[in-house]
């Protein structure tokens, strides 16, 4: 008769302490975030593989307030989604459609895509590139609050840091959907999210990041993805 | 003897900080007082809009084709050279050749050889270009502002009118990138006052009433006198 037997061995005993604490550490490091998300849909979407899809940072004073990367986030979450629509490129859209989705033209309200469609050549170029349905994105993450202090040294013996240092993120984003063809809302998602972060200092500085932006572009992604996937329902 | 080895080596040691410190100091200018000039260099899109039944001549001077905007180092911003004369005229170039019906570029806005084959000409020239960095504001953002005229003239060369317009562009400040950043707040600027001018040269009454007043008086005016 065969047995088997455990073996204990102090290296693997320490191997396996090492693995259970490791989760713990990555528990410790995330700090916390809360979110809120909000959907509100007023028609349902028709949807096929030929429709296109593009998400656009709304501009103001030639500039986007919601940064790059929130975008990269969102295109990215959309993307791994298995939607029933194509992604297209916000920066190809803005070119083909150029001088009609810039900081100072583009429509405000689903109300003034009626007189947009109807200038010559918009209408036939949207229908060329096969986009319908336009997501405006809107918002950003900042630092609302802070406080505490830290400080470094380096000396011939080696270097360390002292100190606390603690911010409140907050992340507002915005996305509402447009239907081209209809010239109205489909609906919007809005996120809120906001955490606090930590860095505790001795010697070395433990930094307890609250990622709030990836909790909010999480969020909208899912919710959005609720519009352009078979399970919608209005 | 002992004396001065160590005397020795302490020259040689002060030597070494010297020397260190020259070239840290070197760095530090070849970072920080030197900028390299910056040439926007971007492709412009093609506007979708209805064209104009006309032809236009459009005329860029030398001031405008040498564009840079220069600004001296201070407490808040870097060194600047930031050439755009060229982007200029490419954007000009991209933008007006569908709005008209055909397109020449003239050398001169009075012509030296007869009549020409345009109902107008037109002549951008870059009035301002300032930048502001996130030092300067107090925000995370680089900020440019172009302001421009663009001039009116009969093909003859009389003076029209002028129109004066700006385009404004932002772009968030990046950690070791600022050049990147500058050009893409100063390509945002052009293509925000780009659209602008696009849509009013489509859309202006006043300027098609006075082309086709100029057309008119162009067909009234015996030919020997154009030139």
């Amino acid at each position: 008769m065969r047995t088997f037997r455990k073996i204990t061995s102090p290296e693997t005993g320490r191997l396996s302490i090492r693995i259970s604490l490791l989760p713990m550490l990555v528990l410790l490091l995330a700090a916390c975030t809360t979110s809120r998300i909000d959907v509100a849909r007023h028609i349902s979407t028709d949807l096929s593989r030929d429709t296109g899809l593009v998400l656009l940072a709304r501009k103001k004073d030639g500039g986007q307030k919601t940064e790059e990367d929130f975008m990269e986030c969102l295109n990215n979450a959309l993307a791994k989604m298995q939607l029933l629509v194509r992604i297209y490129p916000e920066q190809d859209f803005l070119d083909n459609l150029f001088p009609w989705f810039e900081s100072r033209t583009a429509p405000a309200t689903p109300g003034e895509l009626p007189a947009l469609l109807s200038r010559p050549g918009v209408s036939e170029r949207i229908t060329e590139i096969g986009v319908r349905y336009i997501v405006w994105v809107d918002g950003n993450s900042e630092k609302v609050d802070g406080g505490g202090g830290m400080s470094c040294a380096v000396g011939p013996g080696g270097g360390g840091c002292f100190g606390f240092v603690w911010w409140d993120t907050a992340s507002v984003y915005e996305a509402n959907i447009w239907d081209l063809q209809k010239a109205r809302s489909v609906g919007a998602v809005s996120a809120d999210a906001s955490g606090m972060s930590y860095v505790p200092a001795l010697l070395v500085p433990v930094p307890l990041i609250a990622r709030t932006q990836n909790a909010a572009c999480k969020g909208v992604a899912e919710q959005l993805g609720g519009f352009f996937s078979e399970d919608r329902s209005l | 003897m002992l004396i001065t080895r160590t005397a020795r080596r302490k020259a040689a040691s002060l030597r070494e900080i010297g020397l260190r410190f020259v070239a840290l100091c070197a760095l530090a200018l070849s970072v920080c007082a030197c900028s390299t000039p910056l040439h926007v260099d971007s492709a412009f899109p093609h506007p979708v809009v209805a064209g104009l039944p006309i032809g236009a001549g459009v005329y860029y001077d030398e001031p405008l084709r040498q564009y840079a905007f220069k600004k001296e180092a201070d407490a808040n911003s870097l060194a600047w050279n930031i050439e755009i004369g060229a982007a200029h005229v490419r954007l000009f170039d991209q933008l007006l050749q569908p709005v008209f019906e055909n397109l020449v570029h003239v050398d001169g806005l009075r012509s030296g050889s007869g009549k020409r084959p345009v109902s107008i000409l037109i002549k951008p020239s870059i009035d301002e270009y300032t930048l502001h960095t996130p030092g300067e504001t107090a925000t995370e953002f680089y900020t440019v502002e172009i302001h421009y005229n663009l001039a009116f003239y009969s093909p003859s060369g009389e003076f029209i009118q002028r129109w004066s317009y700006f385009g404004r562009g932002r772009s968030r400040s990046e950690l070791f990138s600022a050049d990147e950043s500058v050009q893409k707040a100063t390509v945002a600027a052009m293509r925000d006052a780009a659209a602008w001018l696009i849509i009013e040269l489509t859309k202006s009454p006043d300027l098609h009433t006075q082309i086709q007043a100029q057309q008119s008086d162009n067909a009234n005016v015996p030919e020997d006198h154009e030139s």
